[in-house]
């Protein structure tokens, strides 16, 4: 019995060390992004030879979003591209339109839809040309099978991906693409905002959330030099390094982590650009975000498994890099050690085993500040929402105590899932969030 | 900053850069590595300094408070060394759960644990968060159903948990309201005001969250103390820490939103 009592302890202790990690690592972020030198990103550059894009759109009954989007990317502009112009000249014509378009293609992937998306694209289709569908109705299902059937199809050198429900801005597609002439850049990210905020108290929270992970956690990491994220739409990658790697890995659903770690182990470097704002929807549902937030843990943590090994030995990452990767690859990751160590103080209370109480009571202290706010602590999210020119909102920060143990939960579930994934080499099956826009907001 | 020119058209006084690369203005990291380290010293020492004074005053007046409901000669001061000074704490007899409390309260935690995720009015995180309370006194009941004559504590154990937990939380926010402030650019007399404010609200909040604790440990049992204190312990400290300091952050960013002198951009 003694011997489990000092394996438990010897646990907690390890636990609140990680912890103690992570809050040291978020504080770092968080003075660097208020007080520290700023890396500025490459939307000032000003270049007639910008290179050609794809954007792809991956579908899956969305009927609800899908006019949004498209209209949205319809009114972008691109050096040298003639969006505007186009449609009206040559929509009689597809195949010269094919011929004639330089810079630009829009690609929506129509991926098993059983509503009226297919309808919705194809109506796009006939009236612009630059608009050219996949449909995938007899393949496999699945995010990263559809974009890989889109690579091979488009021409652009540079692929940006925006999910369904996103609605890009005028500049966006220009402020992604331009920083793919500096020759070591091999994916870039944009920023996150929601849409749907004042919808309710979930939204709410999330809206803060996102303003924690990309105006703080995502620019330091770019400012540090470490290893910002790709995150897999409004974000954008060179063609040609994918189809090298092999495309996107079927069995993941996180392709976008993936992508990001696999391009930093080969000596590309991944951008994080502030500056590139696209609006989101956010779930507006308890049961929709638990089972997005279970399929993030359960994705990123399956990456975690596979590209920890070849990001430790990778000759072309510096220290830094390698301990930032280490401890982006093990975020979700951290739930499960902090339940597992919520249940080793519980057995270590009910033996009477509290003399490591001060250590207890601050493993639960760290973790809280830790963890209230999903993936960042609630300094880190009031100085970006402070920064964001956010006031009242700031607030609602306390309430994260109610996310706390409902992220901690399905993110716990998401591990368990993926060590169950990698045991049995099961394949999974991708779970679409649900979409909750009632009228266009484009039109 | 949207005013009304002379004509009635709306037009905006002030056009900032974009918020992308907006900075504060006050400071480098080092300077506000020195500010935390300064205020953590200063705070540090004052709780170092008065914690026996915190914990006795947090004693006295819960013994005074419980007095109304159990007999005053039932209720003791005790003191116990604690960071080579010391501590101040109440003691007194508790009570082991009844069969039938105990299986009622079995029986009642059972149905929470089933029916509350089921239920669709309540939002799914709140409902994780009552499982998760009734998981651990299903657990603690367990226990008591099994093991009742193993268990180890008794009110005196639990207080001389609960006070230095209490102790640990002061020299905690000493620490983190400070290291939290740090990057705001706001006088420092004002983190001092609100780091001071948090610790004093510590203090009687501790005292009533102890009041509580002790009438429910006295008087319906040693059931609920694994409950009481994974649930309603410091995690709970956490909302108020946070709370007090988002209003204050929230009112510095109401007084700086739309004035130009106040912000700095990257660019």
């Amino acid at each position: 019995m003694a011997l489990v009592i000092l394996i438990l302890k010897i646990y907690v202790c390890f636990s609140a060390l990680i912890m103690i990690v992570y809050t040291i690592r978020h504080f770092i972020f968080t003075l660097n992004r208020v007080a520290g030198e700023q890396r500025i990103y490459y939307q000032d550059i000003m270049d007639s030879e910008l290179p050609t894009v794809s954007v792809l759109v991956p579908m899956h009954n969305e009927e609800k979003v899908a006019r949004d989007i498209l209209n949205s990317l319809l009114g972008t502009s691109y050096p040298g591209a003639k969006l505007e112009i186009l449609p009206i000249m040559l929509a009689d014509n597809p195949n010269e339109t094919l011929e004639t378009l330089e810079n630009v293609e829009i690609i929506p992937i129509d991926d098993h839809s059983t509503d009226g998306t297919k309808k919705i694209l194809a109506e796009y289709a006939a009236k612009y040309p630059q608009v050219m569908p996949v449909y995938r109705q007899d393949q496999k299902r699945g995010k990263a099978r559809g974009l890989n059937d889109a690579i091979d199809m488009a021409r652009g050198d540079i692929i940006v991906v925006f999910d369904a429900d996103y609605i890009p801005g005028k500049g966006i597609i220009k402020d992604l693409a331009v920083c793919f002439k500096d020759p070591e850049v091999g994916a870039v990210m944009g920023r996150v905002i929601p849409l749907n905020t004042k919808h309710s108290l979930l939204t709410r929270l999330l809206d803060l959330e996102r303003s924690g992970g990309y105006q703080v956690d995502q620019q330091a990491r770019h400012n540090l030099k470490l290893m910002p994220q790709y995150g897999g739409t409004v974000g954008a990658f060179r063609r040609d390094i994918v189809i090298d790697i092999g495309g996107f890995n079927p069995n993941s659903l996180t392709e976008d982590t993936e992508l990001t770690f696999r391009l930093f182990t080969l000596g590309w470097k991944v951008l994080y650009a502030n500056r590139a704002e696209c609006y989101e929807e956010v779930p507006e549902d308890w049961n929709v975000r638990a089972r997005q937030i279970k399929r993030w843990s359960r994705g990123h943590n399956r990456v975690m498994f596979g590209q920890m090994w070849p990001l430790l030995k990778s000759k072309y990452l510096t220290g830094r890099e390698k301990i930032d990767g280490a401890l982006l690859l093990g975020v979700y990751a951290t739930s499960f050690i902090f339940v597992l160590a919520a249940f080793c103080s519980l057995a270590l209370f009910f033996l009477g085993e509290m003399e490591i109480f001060p250590g207890i009571l601050f493993l639960i202290m760290v973790i809280t500040y830790n963890a209230f706010g999903n993936f960042a602590p609630f300094y880190q999210i009031a100085t970006a929402s402070f920064l964001d020119g956010g006031a009242y909102r700031i607030r609602l920060l306390p309430l994260f105590i109610f996310t706390f143990f409902f992220n901690l939960w399905y993110v716990f579930l998401g591990f368990l899932y993926a060590v169950v994934d990698v045991v049995t080499r099961r394949k999974t099956r991708w779970d679409k969030t649900s979409r909750y826009r009632k009228t266009e907001v484009t039109s | 900053m949207v005013k009304e020119d002379r004509s009635g058209n709306d037009e905006k006084g002030l056009i900032f850069y974009h918020r992308a690369y907006r900075i504060f203005p006050s400071g480098g990291v080092r300077r506000h590595t020195i500010e935390i380290l300064l205020l953590f010293l200063l705070f540090g020492l004052i709780v170092y300094l008065l914690f026996p004074l915190a914990t006795r005053l947090t004693s006295y007046f819960s013994k005074q408070v419980l007095s109304y409901v159990m007999p005053p000669n039932t209720l003791q001061i005790i003191q116990k060394p604690f960071l080579f000074r010391h501590v101040y704490m109440i003691d007194r007899i508790g009570k082991f759960p009844g069969a039938f409390f105990l299986l009622i309260t079995l029986i009642i935690t059972l149905l929470i644990m089933i029916v509350v995720p089921r239920l669709k009015n309540i939002p799914k995180s709140f409902g994780t968060w009552i499982s998760l309370a009734a998981a651990i006194n299903m657990i603690s009941c367990l226990f008591f159903l099994f093991f009742s004559n193993r268990f180890p504590y008794d009110i005196r154990i639990f207080s001389e948990l609960y006070v230095e937990t209490q102790v640990i939380i002061w020299f905690l926010i000493a620490f983190i309201v400070p290291m939290a402030l740090a990057p705001f650019p706001v006088n420092i007399f004002l983190k001092i005001g609100v780091t001071g404010f948090i610790l004093a609200y510590s203090v009687i909040f501790g005292c009533a969250r102890y009041i509580i604790f002790l009438y429910i440990l006295t008087k319906h049992s040693y059931l609920f103390m694994a409950p009481l204190f994974f649930i309603f312990g410091p995690l709970v400290d956490s909302v108020y820490i946070i709370g007090i300091y988002s209003l204050f952050i929230s009112l510095v960013a109401t007084k700086m939103k739309g004035v130009m002198t106040k912000w700095r951009w990257s660019y």
